[in-house]
């Protein structure tokens, strides 16, 4: 099992402003798979969050709210699977590309090995992405299980069967 | 592996709750496009979508009306049902914290919160994943559960999805230029100048086909096959060629044992854009090859709207009804044909035929694609 983990600010993406959420997934892709060929047809992409992309979402509605005109960039990024767009186009996987919101890490891993196992697919790159919490998302943990982390987290993981 | 039935299901779109309403609109070809008057349209150049009169309900509401509904339908009896749901999150509670500082629902601008609420809400303990990849999410829910049930991990499963026409994803479509310039979607047709958004929110019941046996349930379909494939292409714009959908569509054929000839019926993604809706036709005919030109196609989102994370469950309900009634719904405001999409789009009319194999596909940003497959049980 090959994981990379990073934290804090990654490397800026054309076309993706404001937000760490889609810089964060293509850095963590990119270093996972680079020593790990993948067969793209035999490979399947899990990305799995908790509160998503909040900060894009957060901006936008407060942009609106100011009055200001909204930002078409802030469109394609207003869904985590755009970003995959984009990594699946450099790395050529063309496999299924599933994203959910769960409560925990374990929930994730059981739905990667529930991927493999339909046999279509060999591989997923299991995308784990949270960013540090802005106020509505910090408002909104109150009281759950699970809570944000303090700093911007991404980590990449090829699961095998 | 255990047969997928379906066994109940639940719906709303712009045209109301239930079956009746989805009967008397999306399938009588009648559209429910109009101003928007829901929030100030004014800072927008689009204004139409097709939204259900009044005060949206918040998204939990929705997803709990159809829910139920699906539960009463199928009389499944079971409270450990997996709840998968197709939702972004609920985008009111984001917009009262910022303009208003309320926190009271601020928990369900979360998915997973959503999600679980839900299943609290339908007093059910099984698993509950919410699913966000936009407009496959509530499709990707229901080829979750079927491949779970499929290999026995799970008995039954609540899919649903939802969206409900809200400011913020108004504002993100108008600021890509995404919306129809004439308050109408045409898919397929020569005329069409982009989608429009439309309230929709769906819940199918799937159960393994032992237990609908051995409660002496009634299925109401098959799922007989499903596929999910990417297209490695674009981040918002869908492979020409179509690679990802005729794999995915591929892989629902696969998996059933079909043959192209033996589909029915499809309900199409049909967006109604330019790009979407040639690549659509693209593939089709890659996939299905000399059948393509008499299977019978619609996409309901001309009468429907474009209901994003809850496309899918809506669009399989569509899809699972025309199977039931042997009716096809129609592509509604179809007016002048395009060359680049020269399939049998039911233009304008519902067409009673009999079927019994069905097709519901889905495509989303990034280039990902679902295909499900039902079929008389």
């Amino acid at each position: 099992m090959t994981s990379v983990t990073r934290t804090g600010d990654a490397p800026p993406v054309p076309g993706f402003i404001e937000s760490q959420f889609s810089p964060l997934v293509k850095a963590v892709v990119d270093e996972c798979l680079e020593h790990h060929e993948v067969v793209g047809e035999r490979t399947g992409v899990l990305l799995a969050t908790t509160f998503g992309d909040s900060t894009t979402t957060d901006t936008a509605s407060r942009r609106q709210l100011a009055g200001q005109v909204h930002n078409p960039l802030l469109f394609y990024q207003s869904v985590p699977t755009s970003i995959l767009g984009y990594v699946t186009r450099e790395h050529g996987i063309t496999g299924p590309i599933c994203c959910i919101s769960v409560f925990g890490e374990s929930q994730a891993a059981e739905m990667a090995q529930d991927m493999l196992a339909e046999g279509d697919i060999d591989r997923v790159l299991l995308v784990e992405v949270e960013l540090a919490p802005t106020q509505r998302v910090a408002a909104a943990a109150t009281g759950l299980a699970v809570q944000p982390p303090a700093e911007h987290t991404a980590t990449a993981t090829v699961v095998t069967a | 592996m255990n047969d997928v039935f379906v066994t109940g299901y639940g719906i709303f779109t712009a045209h109301g709750f239930g079956t009746d309403a989805l009967r008397d609109g999306v399938f009588a070809g009648e559209h429910a496009f109009g101003p928007v008057d829901r929030f100030d349209t004014t800072p927008f150049r689009g204004k139409h979508a097709a939204a259900f009169p009044g005060e949206a309900p918040g998204q939990l509401a929705a997803l709990r009306r159809v829910s139920e509904a699906a539960l009463e339908m199928a009389g499944a009896g079971s409270d450990k049902a997996g709840v998968f749901v197709g939702t972004q999150g609920d985008h009111l509670p984001v917009q009262r914290f910022w303009r208003d500082g309320e926190t009271a629902g601020v928990d369900h601008s979360v998915p997973a919160r959503l999600a679980e609420l839900l299943a609290q809400e339908l007093a059910q303990t099984g698993p509950r994943i919410a699913f966000v990849n936009a407009c496959v999410a509530s499709a990707n829910a229901i080829l979750h559960a079927a491949r779970l049930i499929q290999r026995g991990k799970l008995d039954v499963a609540v899919c649903a999805g939802a969206y409900l026409v809200e400011r913020e994803s108004f504002a993100n479509f108008d600021s890509g230029r995404a919306f129809a310039k004439d308050g109408r979607i045409r898919p397929f047709s020569g005329t069409r100048s982009g989608l429009l958004l439309g309230d929709g929110a769906a819940a199918l019941v799937l159960e393994s086909a032992d237990r609908v046996r051995a409660r002496g349930g009634e299925p109401l379909a098959r799922v007989a096959g499903w596929g999910m494939a990417s297209d490695a292409y674009h981040v918002c714009q869908p492979d020409p060629e179509g690679k990802g959908l005729t794999a995915a569509i591929e892989g629902a054929l696969r998996r059933s044992g079909k043959a192209p000839s033996d589909i029915g019926y499809i309900n199409a993604h049909g967006t109604g854009t330019k790009i979407n809706d040639s690549t659509e036709t693209v593939a089709l005919h890659k996939v299905l090859g000399s059948a393509a030109p008499s299977i019978p196609i619609s996409s309901t989102k001309s009468t429907t709207g474009h209901m994003l994370e809850g496309a899918g469950a809506v669009e399989a309900v569509i899809s699972l009804l025309a199977l039931r009634d042997g009716v096809l719904p129609p592509t509604a405001g179809y007016d002048v044909a395009d060359p680049a999409c020269d399939l049998d789009w039911i233009p304008n009319a519902p067409r009673e035929q009999s079927v019994r194999t069905v097709l519901s596909v889905n495509a989303a940003f990034g280039g990902l694609n679902t295909a499900i497959l039902l079929e008389r049980p």
